[in-house]
């Protein structure tokens, strides 16, 4: 692979400081090094704590890396997102990467059908086109079609989280970040989902992910990072 | 979400009240067609901020620099009435917390959501009708109720035909006060969601005051935290909201009820 990554991270430090616990320090990880480059699924291994999910929030911006670099490469060149400000991250989330978790975020009001459709349409898919794709989506991962037009806050844990993948898989962005998008889906649902990273990883898209169950791993996981592996010395001596 | 120069550019900005400050040393940048939140407790200043930058409070230091829609940069401060006045009538909005305050409440709702067009020069009756009517279809307010009052109203129903008078005229910010706050639950959400709708649609600028953080993680791109009249932390709002750094930040976030 001789192209750039689509993902840079190199030397990234976070450590939290816990104001009200009496600034007490929580280094999660140190000396972080990572890249994805595009068309390869990196799995983000280590036990529970290790910094996974941290280490996703930092790329999407949800969390600020203390130090280090932290590169996308969108279609418009690399973006250096340590230190970047609100309007950088914003752009390289509309145009470089996606973010898709387990947990819906539920907008009242606003019917599955459209939630799905929302990042298509923000980018610029005519709204009858976008709400098509989202309807193949939805039927994909088969959520029927008399949901469609209900907000899903009344839907079940499993739905929203399907609802929720609909959403994240469905725009064309060069990187993808995937925390745990399996957590709760039975057998059939994990398969459509390990044949959505396939069809990304065709596409040409760099993904990094979480995903604890073992057989879905194996499936997706092109390389596995050892998070361990960068934790902090300050944390493993106590 | 883009633009080519910021719409809003505030430096050093403060209001003093007598021998104290009620906002100081308050920088910002607000872009096109994008939602900024400001947060805090009462007493935070943020009210008092959002009157410097919509001209309600003197600017007692700094300054506060606006874009207008013909590419010119006014400095607000030094703006006179009637160039103020303008600006009030077709470029900036303002949704108060209490809608009886932004509306006229023995005017009917037709009328209120036409007058702004009739004081941008509009006089022919029949269309200034449609476009109220249209209006009230958008915020989801029957259209046979166009000619009552919004005494008669629901707070829901009359904040909703509050933000039908200030986008009429398509204005390119809008200042808002708290404006769900005063709504029970259920409305609010439904006036969110309105609003977030809207703001998409036309591509407004908001800087939206509220102390409600779920609100500005619905509704907002960029969130500022204010505590004892300065600005404490700022940023994406997902970043302040999920990693927040500074002490009264982490108190903030950590005291959102869990639903």
């Amino acid at each position: 692979m001789t192209e750039d990554p689509v993902l840079t991270v190199s030397a990234v430090e976070k450590t939290f400081t816990m104001h009200l616990q009496g600034g007490q320090r929580l280094p999660v990880v140190a000396g972080l090094e990572l890249a994805v480059h595009r068309g390869e699924c990196v799995v983000l291994g280590g036990s529970s704590g290790a910094g996974k999910s941290t280490i996703l929030k930092m790329v999407y911006g949800n969390y600020t890396a203390d130090t280090g670099r932290i590169v996308v490469r969108g279609p418009s060149g690399p973006v250096e997102l340590v230190g970047a400000d609100a309007r950088q991250v914003l752009a390289a989330r509309r145009d470089t990467m996606g973010y898709v978790s387990q947990f819906l975020r539920c907008v009242p009001r606003v019917p599955a059908l459209e939630i799905v459709a929302e990042p298509l349409v923000e980018r610029g898919v005519p709204a009858p086109l976008a709400r098509e794709r989202a309807a193949a989506m939805l039927t994909r991962l088969s959520i029927p079609e008399r949901l469609w037009s209900l907000p899903p806050a009344t839907f079940s844990g499993g739905e929203q989280q399907r609802v929720n993948i609909a959403r994240g898989f469905l725009p064309d962005l060069p990187l993808l970040l995937l925390d745990e998008p399996t957590a709760s889906l039975d057998g059939r649902n994990r398969d459509v989902v390990v044949g959505l990273v396939a069809e990304k990883r065709a596409a040409g898209v760099g993904m990094l992910g979480i995903f604890h169950d073992t057989e879905v791993r194996a499936a997706v996981a092109d390389r596995v990072v050892d998070v361990e592996a960068f934790a902090p010395r300050a944390a493993v001596a106590v | 979400m883009s633009g080519p120069a910021p719409l809003l550019q505030v430096r050093g900005a403060g209001h003093r009240y007598g021998d104290r400050f009620g906002c100081r040393d308050v920088d910002l940048d607000l872009w096109p067609g994008e939602v900024l939140a400001v947060v805090g407790e009462s007493g935070s200043g943020k009210s008092t901020l959002l009157g410097v930058l919509a001209q309600r409070l003197d600017l007692t230091e700094g300054s506060v620099r606006y874009r207008t829609a013909e590419d010119e940069v006014l400095e607000l401060g030094e703006l006179s009435e009637s160039a103020v006045r303008r600006l009030w009538r077709s470029e900036w909005g303002f949704v108060h917390q209490d809608a009886a305050d932004g509306l006229r409440m023995h005017v009917s709702a037709g009328g209120n959501v036409g007058e702004p067009l009739m004081t941008n020069g509009w006089r022919n009756y029949g269309e200034i009708r449609a476009v109220a009517s249209e209006w009230l279809r958008r915020v989801e307010i029957p259209e046979d109720r166009i000619d009552d009052h919004p005494t008669t109203f629901s707070g829901g129903m009359r904040q909703r035909l509050q933000i039908a008078r200030n986008l009429v005229v398509s204005p390119r910010l809008v200042f808002m006060d708290e404006p769900t706050s005063g709504l029970d639950v259920s409305v609010q959400a439904r006036l969110l969601d309105l609003l977030r709708t809207l703001v998409h649609e036309f591509g407004l600028a908001v800087v939206i005051v509220t102390h409600d953080l779920a609100v500005a993680r619905l509704i907002s791109h960029r969130t500022v935290v204010m505590k004892g009249g300065r600005v404490i932390e700022s940023g994406l709002t997902d970043r302040v909201l999920d990693d927040p750094h500074a002490p009264y930040t982490q108190l903030l976030v950590s005291s959102i009820l869990q639903g």
